[in-house]
């Protein structure tokens, strides 16, 4: 007894990925399947024809940022730096009667540490329906004074409407790592978007990574000890333009 | 900015495990995204995004198949871009790409019309469309595919079949499909 021919078996035909000998058993039904064997031969023809519509694509040479050495070490930078950084508490801790059982594996320093306190700040912040900003859109001049009083650095409001954002407000926020700033901004379909800043001890310069964190994507960089991470509920690859743009904006140190 | 240039690797014969298990797959990995985005800079970051994870998940993979394992973060990642841009109405169906966006000069005439093809692939519904490019342009076995998609052998039989018999009365009848509510 051989198993019945099945829809399987037919596009399996297709795929020319049957066994030889259930090969034969199907070329047998075909014989006396003239329609049958017509729609299989014109569905292979289609299938071939999607193949090499979509090959060309395939022979284009890979950016080298993908590499596996590209990645892994960006992805290295980091946890290098972090070690640094727990060494740094560490030391800290031996000193000033820290427990080194306080240290758990979240990142504590660097653009890592910087990327979860934007998510975090944005999962409560940006939610919030009744006031997400302490200081209104109308009163840019006035988050600027007090935020760069409290970093110690000057901060700027970058302008995204370029990108459909709409800022709408900031506020002071607290880190591990001292006071923050945090700018909110609305989307297109009640989007959000915020941008977190704050001066950095550890990565003072690093370059743009990628992270994500539940749904949020998290774009986050430093520039000459300020560091930067803009986090919405987008993949990072959607935030990166965006963030390409506060950059650019910080770069040339453009004040709204 | 201090960006880290990318070490050389100059001969095969250096490459290291990892590398080596995940690099062929790159151009494949491409050729999926941009078979369901027409952007190629965002078809690209999403598959920057799959590869990113896939070297920092590595170690999690614990024996699942490589291929499979990579084209399902994937396509998870286009699930999700495809699910968001339609929320902000920002998806165009496939069939309005340029032939440059695919990578091939645009008066090629090999058989079948390509954009007749792409409007028609575009028609699909996603579950069978899927299927149709893992299978027949990125020859995933059908095992492979059930564990991209994260659905029972059968299902994808029963899938290929029907989005084939699809395809196939969409180029047959030269019918226009509407386009699918976007926005």
């Amino acid at each position: 007894m051989t198993s019945p021919i099945g829809e399987d078996d037919l596009a399996a035909w297709i795929d020319g990925r049957l066994s030889p000998e259930r090969q034969r058993l199907v070329d047998a039904y075909l014989e006396g399947q003239p329609d049958v064997h017509a729609r299989l031969r014109e569905q292979a023809e289609q299938a071939r024809a999607l193949a090499s519509l979509f090959a060309p694509i395939a022979d284009e040479p890979i950016p080298a940022t993908m590499r596996v050495a590209a990645i892994r070490g960006r992805q290295r930078q980091p946890r290098w730096q972090l070690a640094i950084a727990a060494s740094l508490l560490l030391a800290v801790g031996f000193g000033g009667g820290w427990s080194s059982a306080r240290w758990s594996g979240e990142p504590r320093a660097g653009i890592a540490a910087l990327a979860n306190e934007a998510s975090d700040n944005f999962r409560v912040y940006a939610a919030d329906r009744i006031r997400p900003a302490e200081i209104g859109p109308d009163q840019r001049a006035m988050l600027i004074r007090w935020t760069s009083a409290r970093l110690g650095e000057r901060v700027t409001i970058p302008d995204l409407s370029t990108a459909g954002y709409r800022y709408g407000g900031g506020r002071l926020v607290a880190t591990p790592h001292g006071p923050a700033v945090l700018l909110l901004y609305d989307g297109p379909q009640a989007s959000k978007l915020a941008v977190l800043t704050r001066p950095m001890q550890i990565d003072k310069s690093a370059s743009m990574t990628s992270t994500s964190s539940g749904t949020m994507g998290r774009v986050t960089w430093a520039v000459d000890g300020i560091g930067y991470s803009v986090v919405g509920e987008r993949p990072a690859a959607e935030l990166h333009p965006i963030a390409d743009e506060v950059r650019r904006q910080a770069d040339a140190g453009l004040v709204s | 900015m201090a960006h880290r240039a990318a070490s050389c690797r100059c001969s095969a014969t250096e490459m290291d495990p990892l590398a080596a298990a995940i690099e062929p797959l790159v151009p494949g990995l491409r050729r999926y995204a941009r078979s369901w985005l027409r952007d190629q800079a965002m078809a690209d970051d999403l598959v920057q995004d799959c590869l990113e994870r896939a070297v920092g998940r590595w170690r999690q993979r614990r024996g699942t198949e490589v291929r499979p394992w990579v084209y399902a973060i994937l396509h998870n990642l286009l699930v999700d871009h495809k699910r968001q841009h339609v929320r902000r109405g920002t998806a165009v169906p496939l069939h309005l790409v340029d032939d440059v966006a695919l990578g091939r000069p645009a008066d090629q005439d090999a058989g079948l019309h390509h954009r007749d093809l792409l409007r028609a692939l575009d028609a699909l519904p996603e579950e069978q469309r899927t299927v149709l490019l893992l299978i027949s342009v990125e020859g995933l076995s059908y095992g492979e595919v059930a564990a991209v998609v994260g659905v029972p052998l059968g299902t994808v039989m029963s899938r290929i079949s029907r989005g084939r018999d699809r395809l196939a009365t969409l180029l047959r009848e030269g019918e226009r499909p509407r386009l699918r509510s976007i926005r």
